[in-house]
């Protein structure tokens, strides 16, 4: 396990425990047996759960989809404070702000479900006689778990969710201005 | 030769192949059938494990299980459970996995971080018409709508509050070049001076501000110096002009010493660097912007106007800002169509909501084309661009005038008097509501009052100038000549002197 996962995790270790947490919930809901639940260990675990073998579809969807919504979901809301005060309007002098941008980077950098839980989703899905519909709706997010998990592995999420806290106000610029309008 | 060889190869292989697959075939069944034989002892028999049954196949003793029948988690019962036989843990240890418990750290992080989720989504709420006002502006300012982006930049300060005034650096930023832009000279330095700490200067994204700021203070240095040089006289005449622009000239790449509020040329009598002053030079570009004056003062030729002016616009892109559009008008009036025209449109490029390239547009309709009807649209374009600037009702008085009489200039040219007198009493009324009347607005009313035969409005703007103790001067010679008959209304419109720039 390259060296440079475990700084990243290290430096963005909220967002790797509130992974962990996620996982951990989603294996419980799911009635995943889990083996080792630590939200705090500094090895290639570290975001993670080590949890058993899945051999059903929903479970292992779960295990993927759940902690990767609720970092995002969590870390995009709290990036919209961050970024737009310390980014967008260059207000440094408010510590809760520079708390958020952390949190929202952190929270970022952790989306992604570890490369086996992705192995294990397309297992379940992509096999032969499995049902077509399900095999098309999940493809994209199978997509998007394969290459974020392969650049998570080497820490480039770190770099990704920090330029996306520096488009993070412009992206709200596009709607936010005609919300306000149409609120006012 | 080569052929041979690979196909003698290819059957050694083959041959190999096939032993190897009887070979396997022969272990295989009788694996085969050892495990047939174990099946069926086992199937026989019963057993129990400290108490707990087992419900496949038959039961054995915990000393008679091997390690890869026993629990993965507990080592002690049986693998296997009624739901899923083959699972590697038995019953109560896969209960327990299945709940295993969260850890506390993990836990507390979610409970913090849906806390600092909430906080942060009512703080950003509270930031949104900042946020929202900034964001318009920063748009219109990329679309050099420049007048728009003051409005915005303006309405999101208008939301901060006051113990929070000057903490907001990246707007100040904004509107400081947005302010450069707009050539507001004051509003930049005095900005820079105040929201910008010499650190924050310092830090790469604020470089524009701190260059900008010492580009100003520069200039500003650089007048300071040239008013002085210029205080000496009373008047510029035949004389003193030569006098004066050799002074002028002398100043050119001379070092101007800034300390505080005092500044100092180098060489001047009594003044001796300490080491501590700020260095600056004298800017060419706003010397030679004195010269224009001089030369306009002393009433040169419109040309060598012209030829100061375009001096001090290339030497800094500030001046051109600021002497583009006199710049451009100038060259309509000595006939240099192309050049003004090229200016023009160099004014829209800057400044979509720019006035001036309305009025040139509108002079050249006028001086070159002969296209009246062109003209007046060319205006009234202009003021409903004005109109639709959000926010922006005063922009109308403060600039519209200058439209508003090219408009009635061009009602004259077409001899509609009717609706050049409405356009110059448009024009009369809001510079009236700026509380700053010029002669030539109030002289060309005047004029097309009596044009009109509204007598009443005549004697009002007499009576008005008698009110501001004016009348030693009264209305200009214009409007006495075109009373005596001596000069018509189109011979004025045409004559350069109600342009207005």
């Amino acid at each position: 396990m390259s060296m440079v996962y475990i700084i990243v995790k290290t430096l963005t270790l909220p967002g790797a425990m509130l992974h962990s947490f996620f996982e951990h919930m989603s294996c419980r809901a799911s009635k995943v047996l889990v083996d080792d639940a630590r939200a705090v260990q500094f090895n290639e675990m570290l975001g993670h759960i080590d949890h058993e073998l899945i051999k059903r579809k929903g479970p292992s969807f779960d295990v993927c989809f759940i902690p990767f919504f609720f970092n995002l979901v969590l870390g995009f809301l709290i990036l919209c404070h961050g970024a737009t005060e310390i980014i967008y309007l260059g207000r440094y002098d408010q510590w809760f702000s520079w708390i958020c941008l952390y949190l929202g980077i952190s929270l970022l950098t952790n989306l992604f479900p570890q490369i086996e839980d992705v192995m294990m989703l397309k297992e379940n899905f992509f096999q032969k006689g499995k049902n077509p519909i399900s095999k098309i709706l999940v493809a994209p997010l199978y997509a998007i778990f394969f290459v974020g998990a392969r650049l998570e592995k080497w820490g480039v999420t770190l770099i990704t969710s920090i330029l996306f806290a520096f488009a993070t106000p412009y992206i709200l610029g596009t709607f936010i201005p005609a919300v306000y309008e149409w609120f006012r | 030769m080569k052929d041979k060889n690979l196909n003698n190869g290819a059957g050694d292989y083959r041959e190999e192949m096939e032993e190897l697959a009887r070979i396997f075939k022969e272990e295989l069944d009788k694996a085969r059938e050892e495990s047939e034989e174990t099946v069926e002892t086992e199937e026989n028999q019963e057993y129990e494990v400290e108490g707990y049954a087992i419900t496949m196949g038959e039961s054995k003793s915990k000393e008679e299980l091997t390690e890869d029948e026993l629990c993965e988690c507990c080592g002690e019962r049986p693998r296997g459970t009624e739901k899923n036989p083959s699972s590697p843990f038995c019953s109560e240890c896969e209960a327990i996995l299945e709940k295993y418990p969260y850890d506390w750290k993990g836990a507390v992080a979610a409970i913090l971080t849906v806390f600092v989720t909430i906080v942060a989504v009512i703080s950003f709420a509270t930031n949104v018409p900042i946020f929202s006002y900034m964001i318009e502006g920063e748009k219109a300012y990329n679309e050099h709508n420049l007048l728009s982006a003051f409005q915005k930049y303006n309405k999101a300060l208008s939301h901060i509050d006051e113990e929070d005034d000057g903490k907001y650096l990246n707007l100040y930023e904004k509107r400081i070049l947005l302010n450069y832009d707009l050539v507001d000279m004051d509003s930049v330095v005095s900005d820079a001076g105040k929201y910008f700490s010499e650190t924050a200067k310092k830090m790469p994204m604020y470089k524009d501000v701190a260059e900008i700021e010492k580009q100003l203070i520069n200039m500003q240095a650089t007048v300071l110096v040239i008013q002085d040089v210029l205080g000496a006289y009373a008047d510029v005449t035949d004389h003193n002009y030569d006098e004066i622009m050799g002074k002028l000239n002398a100043l050119s790449d001379k070092k101007i010493y800034v300390k505080g509020s005092e500044y100092h040329l180098e060489g001047e009598e009594g003044f001796t660097p300490t080491g501590k002053e700020e260095i600056y030079t004298c800017d060419d570009a706003w010397i030679n912007m004195y010269k224009y004056s001089l030369v306009q003062y002393a009433g040169k030729d419109d040309k060598v106007i012209a030829e100061y002016l375009s001096k001090a616009a290339e030497g800094s892109d500030y001046l051109a800002k600021l002497v583009n559009p006199l710049l451009s008008a100038t060259y309509v009036g000595i006939g240099e169509y192309e050049k003004a025209e090229a200016l023009a449109k160099e004014i829209r490029e800057d400044n979509k909501e720019s006035v001036d390239y309305h009025m040139v547009v509108s002079m050249l309709s006028r001086y070159r084309d002969k296209d009246y009807q062109k003209g007046i649209d060319t205006c009234i374009s202009g003021l409903n661009m004005l109109a639709s600037i959000p926010d922006g009702d005063d922009y109308i008085p403060q600039m519209g005038y200058i439209l508003s009489m090219q408009k009635t200039l061009n009602y004259i040219m077409l001899k509609d008097y009717k609706s050049a007198y409405a356009s110059a009493k448009e024009c009369y009324s809001y510079q009236a509501e700026t509380y700053s009347i010029s002669v030539q607005v109030r002289d060309m009313y005047a004029m097309l009052a009596l044009q009109t035969g509204d007598t009443e409005t005549f004697k009002t703007l007499e009576e008005e100038i008698k009110e501001y103790g004016e009348e030693a001067s009264g209305f200009s010679s214009d409007v006495k000549n075109y009373r005596d008959g001596k000069v018509t209304l189109q011979e004025l419109a045409m004559s350069g002197g109600y342009d207005l720039i």
